[in-house]
């Protein structure tokens, strides 16, 4: 009796306990979205009537103090920056995956390891050098340039990522395309690219979404003049007067992008091509 | 001879090229460049010019003196010996108890706490900073004022608090997950077995469940470790290191006097402290989880 | 064609000798196997005479050129793998035309090139499927397809039947048998099988640890294995392996035993004379080659198999098991005693302490 009471006590205690924490968290997710639809609070977070006024942006002038931009510069210049960034370290990682999975070569397991360390290093506190580094290679400033230094921070671990997804392919398939006349270039591009597809786009959702993401990168390395989703969204933060329905608006719109993305791309590449024959 | 030099060199160099160029560029280059720019007084201006150990002095108060630099040593202290605990323990309670409860509530909790890392540090920032603003337009007080209580300031009264919970539920939404998978990978038989010998809940957790996530844990801490020492991005945008240097860290210091006070010269001699600290962590762990074992458990980390 | 010549070829994998010291000659148009328990050897074998490994010691020699280092793409052979390694995100047209692309030859040749290989091997309705909707007979035939579009001077099999049933194997055999004559290619294929490589094989080649065993037709490594281990390795059920001592007596040669005795005949006695270094020897009798009921050996029936087309029985003379195949419907009772014979011209004998044939 005694022991049946104290098991439903643990039951409901655990419940009580992860609810207890979680409340505040939902409270500030479910009216982060009440307030972006709605208007005219009521008790502070429960909206009298829903609308969209809280997205006007999408039709008028952002502006705060003496600058304004639109959201759709924004969005164009954060699609650039991350699209950019994205190519380049699912190019990069995918390049140096083949290699650190198929070719033996001296310093590839200290490489591999160093991949570790530098994932565990931060890049901000780096950025004071990259500032002055992009600005000697007179990319400072410019979206490319500084999509590239961000794109190096995702690097490591992607390198490991694709070096999994090669590490998946049969040894005898990789022959077989030498055989067939394949230099490992094209082993690479022709045979090893199409079967790690969705390897490709899980490297290319990972660039993309830290990229997107960026903001100490992007608010540091760019001018003010250049606004990218992050940096406009501070930006209006960091105003006199804040209106926290248009920036939670805002900010829906920033997030919305990543997940058409992942949606899109996972119908697109990841059909797993299926290895024929017995013992592979 | 020749031959074989080409025909293996050649594609390793187009492989491993662009890689190592990009690596060797914004790793290696920026840390030395750090170290060079510290011992001078770059300012504004970009100009190199060395002035010896002279930020390194006032740094550590030889001499001259930072009038900040004990504030922020507290300020960090304080910081990661909040963020690290809440982040681990608060990771393993979550964990353990979403992992014992109805599949589809666990998930559901799990899903709660694993927003922080989906959702742009930015809004991130937004959401704490909206939540815990001072006027009654915060949501936190806009509630209270709707119970008829007066309004807190909560930004000025618990600074460093509110940002210890923003920061250490970051780290949880990761340790969370890492320890619910590493939990599921625990046979069933061995809680049942301590359930049939008549181990409490509580025994079960601290006898069976946390030897198990031994691995987890070391390597949460290590990495929850480095990334508290030298994050500041978060606290940039929910506080911005106020008010007056209450919640400034090691790091912010740095991108403060570097970039808001255009003295890259210091700021890179306070973040050269950090890279130097950085290094000797990671010998520290290295040393203590060995190399091999880095390396075969890095498929699986995070 | 070509002729390909392996000159004291040696593979170490760190001390490891995966291949050791082997010379072998193949000339054009031949069919040969590579025969060996799995780890002699063999595979490391073909992969470095497709250029994937690079000889430790030794060369590889492609007709009179020495290609130790020639890449595989430049070599012009055909390799059909164990798992056949088709590239699944391509149909079954674009894997056999693959080769093609790669050597850009031109598009308008591929169909013709495509559909010659493809009657040739009755996969012509399979073209437009991906390899994911083949059965394995059908994989195996467009990675032969795949891999003689190019016309290649030589074509390498890793154990081509490995990966399909019983029944398909015994068909494919003479199929493989059939088109490697038909087409004259050099071919060399690798299999642990006996069977595979007695029956398709001009020449066999049986390698153990890493060295050549012998090297020579199915029918001389039946009648006449160089070692023990070609003699054991080669034929089913095995041959009877009996250590036994030889004696002269007045000018005759003598095989005893504590259970029986016999003379040699001539012909064995005078290459015994002149091979053998010690009186210790290994008999070997293949069970086709014992007769019962005939004989001064006596033995006692220990079980009886019946096979269909033969029947296997066992006997013991003494603690010495021997099997021995019997005619069909061969009937016989467990522990009934009888009289047998050995074919005297087709006994074994081998050296007891190098394990090499006497009769050679």
């Amino acid at each position: 009796m005694w022991a049946r009471a104290r098991q439903w006590w643990n039951k409901v205690a655990s419940y009580l306990v992860l609810g207890a924490v979680a409340a505040p968290f939902l409270t500030m997710y479910v009216s982060f979205f009440l307030r972006a639809f709605g208007k005219r609070m009521y008790l502070g977070v429960v909206p009298k009537e829903f609308g969209f006024a809280n997205f006007q942006f999408l039709w008028r002038p952002i502006a705060w103090g003496l600058e304004q931009t639109t959201v759709w510069t924004a969005l164009g210049n954060t699609v650039f920056f991350a699209v950019t960034s994205a190519l380049a370290v699912t190019i990069i990682c995918m390049l140096a995956g083949y290699a650190l999975s198929r070719i033996e070569f001296r310093g590839k397991n200290f490489f591999l390891v160093l991949q570790l360390f530098l994932h565990a290093v931060p890049g901000q506190i780096l950025l004071i050098a990259i500032f002055f580094l992009l600005f000697y290679i007179k990319l400072l400033h410019k979206i490319p340039g500084v999509a590239l230094a961000r794109a190096s921070l995702e690097i490591p671990l992607g390198i490991w990522m694709a070096k999994g997804f090669f590490d998946g392919i049969p040894w005898d398939v990789e022959r077989s395309a030498m055989i067939d006349g394949c230099t490992r270039f094209q082993v690479w591009y022709r045979v090893f690219l199409p079967l790690v597809k969705p390897g490709i786009a899980a490297v290319f959702i990972w660039g993309f979404l830290f990229a997107w993401h960026d903001f100490i990168y992007v608010y540091t390395l760019l001018p003010g003049t250049i606004k990218l989703m992050s940096t406009l969204i501070q930006s209006l933060l960091a105003t006199e007067v804040i209106d926290y329905g248009y920036l939670a608006a805002l900010s829906l719109i920033y997030m919305i992008p990543p997940l058409l993305l992942f949606v899109f791309l996972q119908r697109a590449l990841l059909r797993v091509p299926v290895f024929g024959g017995k013992g592979v | 001879m020749r031959r074989t030099i080409t025909s293996k060199v050649v594609p390793l160099a187009s492989f491993m090229g662009p890689s190592l160029s990009l690596i060797l560029l914004f790793y290696f280059v920026p840390v030395v460049l750090t170290l060079l720019i510290a011992f001078t007084d770059m300012g504004r201006t970009l100009q190199w010019h060395f002035i010896g150990l002279y930020n390194f002095a006032r740094l550590f108060g030889v001499g001259i003196r930072d009038p900040f630099i004990l504030k922020i040593i507290t300020n960090t202290l304080i910081y990661v010996a909040g963020a690290l605990p809440v982040t681990i323990l608060g990771g393993l309670l979550l964990s353990i108890l979403s992992m014992r409860m109805h599949r589809g509530a666990g998930l559901f909790f799990r899903t709660v706490f694993f927003i922080p890392r989906v959702i742009p540090p930015v809004v991130w920032g937004f959401l704490w900073a909206w939540s815990f603003e001072g006027t009654r337009y915060g949501l936190f007080n806009a509630i209270r004022g709707a119970w008829g209580l007066p309004v807190v300031y909560w930004l000025i009264r618990y600074p460093m608090l509110i940002v210890i919970l923003a920061n250490a539920f970051l780290g949880i939404s990761l340790a969370m997950l890492v320890f619910s998978s590493a939990i599921a990978s625990i046979p069933r038989d061995f809680t049942r077995a301590a359930e049939v010998d008549g181990a409490s809940e509580w025994q079960i957790a601290r006898y069976v469940i946390v030897p198990a996530l031994k691995w987890p844990i070391l390597t949460m801490t290590a990495w929850h470790l480095m990334s508290f020492i030298n994050s500041y991005v978060y606290i940039m945008l929910i506080t911005g290191g106020g008010p007056y240097y209450a919640t400034e860290v090691w790091g912010l210091y740095g991108y403060h006097v570097a970039f808001s006070q255009y003295r890259y010269g210091y700021g890179s001699s306070v973040m050269t402290v950090l890279v130097v600290v950085n290094m000797l962590l990671l010998v520290a762990l290295v040393k203590a989880f060995g190399m091999r074992r880095m390396l075969g458990r890095g498929k699986i980390e995070v | 064609m070509m002729r390909i010549s392996l000159h004291n070829l040696s593979k170490y994998f760190g001390d490891v000798k995966a291949v050791d010291e082997l010379t072998l000659q193949i000339q054009e148009g031949e069919f040969v196997a590579l025969l060996g328990p799995s780890g002699c050897g063999k595979t490391t074998t073909l992969l470095t005479i497709a250029g994937f490994y690079r000889p430790t010691k030794g060369e590889v020699r492609f007709s009179d050129r020495v290609v130790n280092d020639l890449p595989p793409r430049e070599r012009n052979i055909g390799m059909v793998f164990q798992s056949y390694a088709l590239y699944p995100h391509m149909r079954v047209f674009d894997n056999i035309t693959f080769p093609l692309k790669i050597k850009k030859v031109p598009k308008k040749h591929w169909g013709t090139k495509a559909t010659e290989v493809a009657k040739l091997l009755e996969i012509a309705d399979l073209m437009d499927r991906v390899p994911g909707q083949l059965s394995g007979g059908q994989q195996q035939r467009v990675a032969l397809a795949r891999s003689l579009v190019k016309e290649p001077d030589l074509l390498l099999l890793d154990e081509p039947l490995s990966n399909l049933d019983a029944k398909l194997r015994i068909t494919m055999r003479a199929e493989l048998k059939r088109l490697q004559k038909d087409l004259g290619i050099t071919t060399i294929f690798v299999t642990h099988d006996q069977v595979e490589a007695m029956t398709m094989a001009d020449r066999i080649a049986l390698l153990e640890g890493g060295r050549l065993q012998q090297v020579g037709s199915p029918e001389e490594l039946y009648d006449l294995p160089a070692t023990l281990f070609v003699a054991g390795f080669i034929g089913t059920p095995p041959m009877n392996f009996v250590e036994v001592s030889l004696e002269e007596v007045e000018g005759r040669l003598f095989v005893t035993t504590e259970h029986f005795r016999f003379p040699l005949s001539n012909g064995i006695a005078q290459k015994v004379h002149r091979m053998a270094t010690s009186r210790e020897v290994v008999l070997g009798v293949r069970p086709e080659d014992i007769t019962i009921g005939q004989g001064k050996i006596e033995g006692e029936v220990y079980v009886v198999e019946p096979l269909g087309r033969d029947t296997l029985v066992t006997l013991r003379i003494g603690a010495l098991g021997f099997k021995v195949l019997a005619p069909p419907r061969f009937r016989v009772a467990i522990g009934e005693r009888v009289q047998l014979a050995f074919s005297m011209e087709r006994i074994q004998l081998f050296d007891k302490a190098t394990e090499r044939s006497l009769l050679l």
